[in-house]
């Protein structure tokens, strides 16, 4: 998710019908540049070498934990419609295939469609992968949380497997302070070693604090890897 | 949707008109063919028919929040949106 102003510009975006690394190039209607959905990088055309700004989205979660968390939320509505029952990409989940076409790089430290959490802090990139036993916890929706640090950021990755949702963060306020939690969380609420509550969907802690968010993608691992080579990878 | 694909994949890479910037970019289909959203339209919540476990993306900007079905992406791919007085490209 980005947001579409370059300088003065928002631009508007069709699919072009190309692949880059078997992932959607996006062309604006304004100059007719090529980007790529994956990286937000401007690939081809007048706006070459531009880039995106990255917006931080819920790459994934199931409708009834979002209905609950923004209840005067908004849903996209086409022909009258919120939702369909049939995943058309369905057979390619199943499958070994990894696109159209096979990735230009592959990195074997995982299997290709191995789930991830791709995070980008900074310049950094790294991936956590969402397989549920790191998650789970012998307690019904309570989730391990993983506490890392990429460069000198101090991160928090939440990952609720039964809602696929995530949440991925900076544990540094802007006071300096670095949280740590201590334990697993209740639902998508963590409280840290001092004892304040967090919501790790929303970000928002006590006193209207709100962590700063990571942006992240809930991806297979071979299309991060394809991209992002220079990975680190959460062991 | 997905045979349609396969289709045109078989007929465009023989005729293979690709531009090739790192030889990585592959044309699979006539740009358009698969429709962007450019003025999405929304309900609330509390309107919405939605499955309880559906896959969706969402995004909070500005104290507002939207939520789009992943399902319903697969068709579209890119919808151009307003969030909270930004405009962002939700994709897919």
């Amino acid at each position: 998710m980005y947001r579409r102003t370059v300088g003065e510009l928002a631009l508007t975006f069709g699919v072009s019908g190309k692949l880059w690394k078997n992932a959607l190039i996006m062309y604006d209607r304004e100059t007719g540049t090529l980007w790529s959905h994956l990286t937000g990088e401007a690939v081809w055309g007048p706006l070459e070498g531009e880039m995106l700004e990255p917006v931080t989205s819920v790459p994934k979660i199931k409708w009834n934990a979002w209905k609950d968390l923004h209840p005067t939320g908004q849903v996209l509505s086409i022909a009258g419609t919120e939702y369909i029952k049939f995943d058309n990409y369905n057979d390619y989940h199943r499958s070994r295939r990894t696109g159209l076409f096979e990735p230009g790089h592959r990195d074997n430290r995982l299997r290709d469609k191995t789930l991830v959490l791709g995070v980008l802090s900074g310049e950094d990139r790294k991936a956590y992968p969402l397989d549920k036993k790191t998650y789970k916890t012998k307690q019904k929706n309570a989730w391990n949380l993983i506490q890392d640090v990429i460069s000198e950021t101090p991160v928090i990755a939440y990952h609720n497997p039964d809602q696929y949702a995530t949440g991925v963060w900076n544990r540094r306020l802007s006071n300096g302070t670095t949280l740590t939690f201590p334990s697993p969380t209740e639902g998508h609420y963590a409280t840290d070693a001092e004892g304040h509550t967090w919501n790790l969907l929303t970000g928002m802690g006590p006193e209207g604090k709100k962590l700063t968010p990571l942006p992240h993608m809930n991806i297979y691992w071979f299309a991060w890897a394809d991209f992002y080579p220079e990975t680190g990878l959460w062991e | 949707m997905r045979s349609f694909v396969f289709v045109l994949l078989l007929t465009l890479t023989a005729n293979a008109q690709s531009r090739n910037i790192q030889n990585e970019i592959h044309t699979v289909l006539p740009q358009d063919a698969i429709p962007a959203i450019f003025d999405p339209e929304f309900v609330s919540v509390s309107q919405a028919d939605v499955h309880k476990d559906a896959p969706m993306i969402a995004v909070s900007i500005n104290g507002e929040h939207h939520a789009y079905s992943m399902y319903m992406l697969n068709r579209h791919e890119i919808v151009n949106d307003i969030v909270g007085g930004d405009p962002i490209a939700t994709t897919w």
